[in-house]
């Protein structure tokens, strides 16, 4: 066979190696995971996140058209809705997430089975594993080490500065006696579990600047009528999704316990589900929101919901 | 309420259980070869030849595939293919093994307990103990290990509260196991009441089967656990035979009837124990397939137990290659796939069962 000429071939790699030089740069983020791990990232242009607050910081990051599949938790999340393919974070399948030809998974301490993440890892692909943040600073400090990962320093910057502010803002609205707010896990059916000490909620309702009304016990305990009204609360907290599954007003207000509540001071406030509990890039502005809802002259129900 | 439930051995039966056997090893090799073909990530079939011509050494041929493939099909898709094959087998023979201790084609393993016990201990584990014990270095195998002594002890206390004597009284025994199973049930029952959220979802997922957590390792150990399982059921197969006459009739034929059925349970315990702690509970492998092959070839368990191992392997590798390939990249829950597929079917033989009656 005649050796073809050379000319089409240097033409081909003069443009690989242009439209490489027009790529994001390469690039090598290196960060210690919460396992003390040193993690160095060379591409990250396939992302596979586990947990809807890493995937609500990818995007959050601009970096959203590089998630490739994402876990069920974050079916919620705008720009994740049709990426959410994995199954629930704590039983994904190892080769389904090879399949997806990433290059970079990201995992909270939640995730798992631990076989399927090592054989993730044997793969070669690289595995981070995040804090399952439920407080301010280890959302702050998530974010800015996916900054780091991922190259996105300048803009994690602006995130944590934003939401610093945020929590400064809401602070300062902390009225000097603090409302007393319960908040009610709902999910269909059934009355619903009271959030206590240790719980997102509680965390979430000391940033607003509140009191957990059902403060004492730790996690959840399902809603009994007496306890409901030993917690005297001011404000009774739900999410949006929690809300409708109740039956929306109506159905809280009919639900004993807190049907006996002296309605004429006891506020219904709700707030969507993600933004309340997901302790995301939208942590400030959660705060704020709930502060804002929670002040004394805040108007009946707490004003419109922001979704 | 006995066994010989299915036809009687007639002349058309005993020429197809002459090729069954035959048949069912094709069955299996076409499992095998089906399991390890299909997955989320496309392996085609030049591709596997290649991987495997890699892994003999012949090195210039492995040119039709990428690194990657090669890790997929050694350590994720060929562990699980063994352990579904291991497992299936372990279930189906544990099941005609109580079934002929029972002499009751309703009986399986989960009724001296072995489920419940692991279910229980699976339950402390994942919702009682700090996250340091399961995270640490061994932290993969607190859960397995734990499941298996829940399953190991909940049999054991069947069995003893099972005797009448010093000798297994079935139905002690059977209505021991009833009270046990309700009995875990009722703590497991407790433990969801104290388990946060994410406890209870991981206690569900376990309980709703898997072979995710498919590596070497696990498939050793169930190698194992499933070799003493199928050695002793061939050792004692013309024993179970006589089970089926009624104690009392075998033990005038020889049979260490007493003897018998406690290595019975305790086998059955170990070898199901073994394979619920890895896998969870995959739900009416252990019932549906020694019906199945009892009507394929009678209740001689000479033909019933190799008959039934490998096709509750097979069958076990196929559900689990639907289970990893329906909704992909997720996984559906390999006991409720199973159970799904296994109810009707069951139900169908009942009514045929009915008609030929």
């Amino acid at each position: 066979m005649r050796t073809s000429p050379s000319f089409p071939r240097d033409l081909v790699h003069a443009l690989i190696a242009i439209t490489l030089a027009a790529a994001p740069p390469v690039f090598a983020g290196t960060i210690i995971d919460q396992r003390n791990r040193d993690i160095t990232v060379e591409s990250a242009e396939k992302i596979v996140t586990l947990g809807a607050a890493t995937t609500e910081t990818v995007i959050a990051l601009g970096l959203g058209d590089r998630i490739v599949a994402a876990d069920a938790s974050s079916k919620g999340i705008t720009g994740a809705e049709s990426k959410s393919t994995l199954g629930y974070h704590r039983q994904v399948a190892a080769e389904g997430i090879i399949a997806t030809g990433t290059d970079l998974v990201l995992a909270t301490e939640a995730a798992g089975p631990p076989a399927a993440l090592q054989q993730i890892e044997s793969a070669g692909i690289p595995l981070v594993v995040l804090e399952q943040a439920t407080t301010a600073d280890a959302t702050l400090k998530r974010i800015e080490l996916l900054g780091t990962l991922l190259d996105a320093q300048e803009k994690s910057n602006t995130i944590v500065a934003a939401i610093r502010s945020d929590l400064d803002k809401a602070a300062k609205l902390r009225p000097d006696t603090p409302m007393r707010v319960l908040f009610l896990y709902a999910r269909g059916g059934g009355a619903g579990q009271m959030a206590g000490d240790d719980t997102i909620a509680d965390a979430m309702i000391t940033l607003a600047g509140g009191t957990n009304a059902f403060a004492g016990t730790k996690g959840y305990t399902a809603l009994t009528p007496e306890a409901v009204l030993t917690a005297k609360p001011d404000v009774v907290l739900l999410t949006t999704g929690g809300l409708a599954s109740m039956g929306g007003e109506t159905g809280v207000w009919s639900t004993p316990g807190l049907a006996q509540l002296p309605r004429e001071s006891v506020r219904l406030i709700t707030m969507d589900d993600h933004l309340l509990l997901g302790f995301g890039p939208r942590t400030g502005l959660a705060a704020l929101e709930l502060a804002q809802k929670l002040q004394p002259s805040s108007p009946e129900s707490g004003g419109p919901d922001e979704q | 309420m006995s066994v010989v439930s299915s036809p009687t051995p007639s002349s058309p039966i005993r020429s197809l259980r002459r090729y069954t056997r035959i048949l069912a090893s094709l069955f299996c090799l076409l499992a095998i070869a089906v399991g390890t073909g299909i997955g989320a990530l496309g392996i085609s079939p030049s591709a596997q030849l290649s991987i495997l011509a890699e892994s003999i050494g012949l090195d210039s041929f492995a040119t039709y595939h990428d690194p990657i493939q090669a890790t997929v099909l050694k350590a994720i898709r060929l562990p699980r293919v063994v352990l579904g094959l291991l497992v299936g087998a372990c279930l189906s023979v544990a099941g005609v093994l109580m079934q002929a201790l029972f002499r009751n084609p309703l009986a399986s393993p989960q009724l001296i307990g072995v489920s419940g016990g692991a279910a229980l201990a699976a339950g402390v584990v994942i919702a009682l103990l700090p996250g340091e014990v399961t995270s640490g270095t061994y932290g993969a195998w607190v859960l397995p290990a734990g499941a298996f002594l829940g399953a190991l002890a909940v049999s054991l206390i069947t069995l003893r509260v099972g005797h009448r004597g010093g000798t297994p009284d079935v139905v002690s025994l059977l209505l021991a196991g009833v009270a046990i199973n309700a009995l875990t049930g009722a703590g497991l029952g407790l433990l969801v009441f104290v388990a946060d959220d994410a406890q209870l979802r991981s206690l569900t997922f376990w309980s709703l089967g898997s072979l995710g957590s498919a590596t070497w390792t696990v498939v050793g150990t169930l190698a194992v656990a499933t070799s003493l399982l199928l050695f002793f059921a061939w050792r004692n197969r013309l024993s179970f035979d006589l089970l089926l006459l009624g104690h009392e009739d075998a033990h005038h034929l020889g049979v260490p009837v007493a003897t018998l059925q406690r290595r019975m349970v305790l086998v059955t315990a170990v070898a199901v124990g073994s394979a619920v702690a890895f896998t969870g509970i995959i739900g009416f492998v252990g019932l549906v397939v020694p019906h199945l092959c009892r009507l394929l070839v009678g209740p001689t368990h000479q033909h019933l137990i190799p008959l039934s191992a490998l096709v509750g392997g097979s069958l076990l590798i196929f559900a689990d290659t639907g289970a990893r390939t329906i909704v992909a990249p997720a996984e559906l829950p390999l006991g409720v796939l199973t159970t799904l597929l296994g109810a009707p079917f069951f139900l169908v033989l009942l009514a045929r069962a009915r008609k030929f009656a």
